[in-house]
């Protein structure tokens, strides 16, 4: 079962990935975790960790493989997502750890998407994220070798963007922290720019960037960032 | 109140083919405001129709840095959401940097922050000097960067970098900038002048039809689904061959 708690007021949602035996409970205890993260109006951002070697095990069975979507239940997430990657992140626990925004692993982690190997293909939006988050080229070596690397490897192709020499799941938090500073709605808006902007023509993407930028003019958080600014005191985000 | 600087924000001079256009506002670290607006715009243009400009270098006067971002003492100033979105393509001036046919190439140094480098994002080449300090505010100032950054800086160094550095506001220095492909290459601040002149002239002295033939390539094929950016990969080179006959 997912594991969640609350700190930080509730500004900051936990999630932690067990060592899954039941795929279809963990899909559930996900689905349920995903959704109060959802539909709360207080959590700020979600900071996934794992107790998984791997992030989130791989099932063996070809049943418990056309449990898709797994990773669509976080990407539905409109806040903030950051994984902390304390060991390593592999096949099916990397596409899950690819559908967060910003991941964080330690100097030991390694990785890799080892599906074709063992016959089959990426089907949790692996072969869809890689390519957005790295490039092609590099993508499709990693896909079709299923070849392991390390930290060094991935920060360098832009798979991790924070390699952590203490703690990972505090670096992670650390982060999340400061985000949860800033202003909440803006920090949506800017995930759903970056990533629905990069399905579209740059011209689009700039049309939606602007309608965005529009709509948070009426925010009172806008207001209180150009003000707190100008008067040099630290904002106070209300999320309205 | 919006107090208008009395000389010019943003000056143009051309020289050997280079034409020079430098942000103009130092004691405010070249603030982008909106009379910088409308003058790099003016300025975009004259670069764009003057015949003997054959390659842009864009630079912030003063010693301090490139842009320091949007010059929050003018915000707040449109009337509503409604003027502030009209205003918004009145003119597109992120459009027309989109659209030049000539190649332009961002020479930074110290601050490029929020808009400063959303601004670099829009040229076709980013030199830097090894003191750049870069950082994206507008979260932690209760809004997204509006000058494309979204969309620019995700094709730049892909989604989740981009992520990352617009959500955490974080301070990037001049060599990962680089690691990450913020900009192309980085040399010593003594050299930055010379470095991006020499790259200005190397690329003024290539032939500007082949030139903007290889940019609107690039340019318009990456909004393109692969197939059809090859069509018009093929039918840019039939015309320039058209044209040697």
């Amino acid at each position: 079962m997912v594991e969640t708690e609350s700190v930080q007021n509730n500004r900051i949602v936990k999630l932690i990935l067990p060592r899954v035996g039941n795929f279809e409970n963990f899909k559930w205890s996900l689905e349920d975790a995903c959704k109060s993260i959802r539909e709360s109006a207080d959590v700020r951002v979600a900071v996934i960790t794992s107790e998984s070697d791997a992030f989130l095990e791989t099932p063996q069975s070809s049943e418990d493989l056309n449990l898709n979507g797994i990773s669509e239940i976080l990407a539905a997430i409109e806040i903030p997502i950051i994984a902390g990657i304390e060991n390593g992140a592999h096949g099916l626990g990397l596409e899950v750890a690819l559908a967060c925004d910003i991941r964080v692993c330690s100097l030991s982690s390694t990785f890799s998407m080892p599906q074709v190997g063992l016959g089959h293909i990426p089907v949790n939006g692996g072969t869809q994220r890689l390519p957005r988050i790295v490039g092609q080229g590099r993508a499709l070596e990693l896909i079709l070798t299923g070849r392991k690397f390390d930290s060094t490897e991935a920060i360098e192709m832009g798979l991790v963007q924070y390699v952590s020499t203490a703690s990972v799941a505090d670096d992670a938090l650390g982060l999340a922290v400061a985000i949860s500073k800033y202003a909440p709605i803006a920090a949506k808006y800017l995930k759903e720019a970056v990533n629905s902007g990069m399905d579209m023509t740059i011209k689009q993407g700039m049309g939606l960037e602007a309608d965005l930028s529009v709509i948070l003019q009426s925010t009172a958080d806008r207001s209180e960032g150009i003000r707190s600014f100008l008067i040099k005191r630290d904002p106070n985000y209300i999320g309205e | 109140m919006i107090v208008k600087d009395t000389e010019r924000v943003v000056i143009y001079r051309c020289e050997d083919g280079i034409a020079h256009l430098t942000l103009n506002r130092p004691r405010q670290i070249n603030a982008f405001n909106v009379q910088m607006r409308d003058e790099l715009f003016e300025t975009l243009c004259l670069f764009q129709d003057d015949p003997n400009a054959r390659v842009g270098l864009l630079r912030g006067g003063g010693e301090r840095g490139f842009c320091a971002g949007a010059d929050l003492t003018e915000f707040g100033t449109a009337p509503s959401q409604v003027v502030a979105r009209s205003v918004r393509w009145e003119r597109d001036l992120w459009g027309l940097f989109r659209e030049l046919r000539k190649p332009l190439i961002a020479s930074l140094h110290g601050y490029v922050i929020g808009s400063g480098i959303e601004i670099a994002a829009l040229c076709d080449i980013r030199i830097a000097s090894d003191d750049c300090k870069f950082r994206m505010p507008e979260i932690a100032l209760g809004m997204i960067p509006a000058a494309g950054g979204t969309q620019t800086l995700a094709r730049l160094v892909k989604t989740s970098n981009a992520l990352d550095i617009i959500l955490t506001n974080r301070l990037i220095f001049s060599e990962q900038a680089r690691k990450i492909g913020l900009v192309d290459r980085v040399v010593a601040f003594s050299e930055l002048t010379e470095k991006s002149e020499e790259l200005a002239k190397e690329l003024s002295q290539m032939d500007l039809k082949i030139v903007a033939a290889a940019k609107r390539a690039v340019i318009e094929g990456s909004d393109l689904e692969l197939k059809v950016g090859i069509q018009l990969e093929r039918r840019m080179a039939h015309i320039l061959e058209s044209q040697k006959r």
